[in-house]
């Protein structure tokens, strides 16, 4: 027999599970959060701090990298880095995505030199670079503009050329031309189908600089790490890895406020799904 | 009678869809356009709109501007309410300060003072066909076009956009050319009916009202709905099963 209040509770639960109140989603993550740092702790209990330190020594290692001058001396390297890199990357890619988007002859001669580029692994530049330039800012550059531009350019291309159709008509009959034109449709829509294609680019282009610097230019988070490395300070690995993890969240977090700032209408359209 | 189509052919590749159609009307006049799906209505709205260009015939671009309310609301979705429906003023260069100020007066009277600010995600489907429909009232089309603009909200938003279109048209002496499914909505609709054949789409009928909207009250329409469906050319446009003989057989 299935008491009345054992179905009660069956579904309580159900409904629960399907939709977790914001308390019980935190209260997940940070069990989450206590488990792994658990786990850590009892790992590093197994083995030698060079190979694993401490949750606490790792903890150290940021407090006093905060300290220190060249933790923003790193920071600024590889802010540098990511921008310039990520501002070319969008200018070319942004330009030549704009062209094939609205000259669609250009798509077959181009199609081929974006698929090759993006196909190639990040390292493989990374080895040219070095040949070509040396050692410096520029391996770091160059790297995050290759491989982020592509990925540009085939958004700007696929956001210029799908008009949608529908829309498209609406603006023919109401004679939205020129200028009026570029505002109401042609801008709006490519933004709106853009700027995910930007905080994904973005996220790639600071693994992609990070990447660049430990291998090939001489500062920015990437060097210090490998310094860290070299000397055997695991816990200053890690703490560089932190500070990687803290720029990353808090670029994409700021371009997801500009995301909302720029298209309140996705926003308004994201609160009114649950109607 | 001012034309509109003369002697229109279309054709997609092979397949014909239109064949020798000619249209005129006068203005506040509402000409509702009927026909099996697929006959090549769209495509007829499509000419006047000229969205697309005729494979013979001429079609006469005097109504200008020319407003289109789609099936489908076809709304911008960054733009608010009231942005979508100053949408042709702003083509006509209008200030923004002012064609905002005349959407808002529109949108009151369509029903949507308080979704003024609200973006089409946020609407439901009736109120879509509002603003599209306030979209068209804002750049007073001389001429009108609907593409069953009411085939997909419920029945009491119907009779009020209907009651709406009706108005307009007799206020501000617009044409219209309405293309429906609904032989009911034809009827209290339209001024004049074209039935239009199974494809390729000629004109096979033309029926004239006998009265003008304000006086179509239900009893009217029941009436002239049920005349209507025992007219062959109409039964055979609808595709409608013959008229039964026994049902007239019967005896008190």
């Amino acid at each position: 027999m299935v008491s009345r209040q054992s179905i009660a509770k069956k579904i309580s639960l159900k409904t629960a599970i399907a939709r977790p109140s914001r308390f019980r989603s935190v209260l997940l993550s940070l069990s989450m959060l206590v488990l792994l740092l658990g786990l850590w702790q009892w790992g590093a209990q197994q083995y030698t701090p060079v190979i694993l330190p401490t949750p606490v020594a790792v903890l150290a290692a940021v407090r006093s990298l905060l300290g220190e001058a060249r933790l923003w001396a790193a920071i600024a390297a590889t802010t540098f880095h990511v921008v310039t890199g990520f501002s070319l990357a969008l200018a070319i890619g942004g330009l030549l995505g704009l062209l094939t988007g609205r000259q669609p002859w250009v798509q077959p001669a181009l199609a081929p030199i974006s698929v090759a580029l993006l196909g190639i692994p990040p390292i493989a530049w990374l080895v040219l670079t070095m040949v070509w330039f040396g050692l410096g800012h520029a391996n770091s550059i160059f790297t995050v503009a290759v491989t982020v531009g592509p990925l540009v350019f085939a958004g700007v291309a696929a956001a210029v050329r799908d008009l949608d159709p529908d829309l498209v008509a609406v603006a023919q009959v109401y004679r939205l031309e020129g200028k009026a034109r570029l505002q109401s449709l042609d801008w709006p829509q490519v933004v709106s189908r853009l700027l995910p294609v930007l905080v994904a680019g973005l996220g790639l282009a600071w693994r992609v600089a990070i990447m660049a610097e430990v291998l090939a230019t001489p500062d920015g988070i990437g060097a210090e790490l490998n310094t860290a490395r070299a000397n055997l300070d695991t816990a200053e690995v890690m703490a560089w890895i932190a500070v990687a993890i803290a720029l990353v969240l808090t670029s994409d977090t700021l371009l997801r406020r500009l995301q909302g700032r720029l298209l309140p209408w996705q926003a308004a359209a994201f609160s009114s799904r649950g109607r | 009678m001012k034309p509109l189509l003369d002697q229109i052919h279309h054709h997609y590749g092979s397949r014909r869809v239109l064949e020798d159609i000619s249209l005129a009307a006068v203005p506040g006049e509402i000409v509702a356009l009927m026909g099996p799906s697929g006959c090549g209505k769209t495509t007829l709205l499509n000419l006047l709109a000229g969205l697309l260009s005729p494979t013979a015939g001429t079609v006469e671009h005097w109504a200008i501007p020319t407003a289109y309310v789609f099936q489908e609301p076809r709304l911008f979705p960054w733009y608010t309410v009231l942005e979508n429906i100053a949408l042709g003023l702003k083509a006509q260069g209008m200030a923004r300060r002012q064609r905002l100020q005349r959407a808002r007066t529109l949108a009151e009277s369509v029903g949507l003072a308080t979704a003024a600010h609200l973006y089409p995600p946020q609407l439901s489907g009736g109120m879509k066909q509002r603003v599209n429909l306030a979209r068209a009232f804002a750049i007073q089309p001389q001429l009108l076009l609907l593409d069953e603009p009411f085939s997909s909200v419920d029945m009491g938003t119907r009779q009020q956009l209907q009651q709406l279109v009706m108005t307009w048209v007799q206020q501000h002496q617009t044409t219209a050319i309405l293309v429906t499914h609904d032989l009911a909505e034809a009827v209290v609709m339209g001024d004049r009916l074209l039935v239009l054949s199974p494809c390729p789409a000629r004109i096979v009928s033309c029926l004239h009202s006998d009265r003008p909207s304000h006086q179509r009250d239900p009893a009217y329409v029941y009436r002239t709905l049920s005349d209507l469906q025992t007219r062959p050319e109409i039964a055979a446009s609808f595709n409608l099963n013959p008229p039964l003989e026994t049902a007239r057989s019967f005896t008190p």
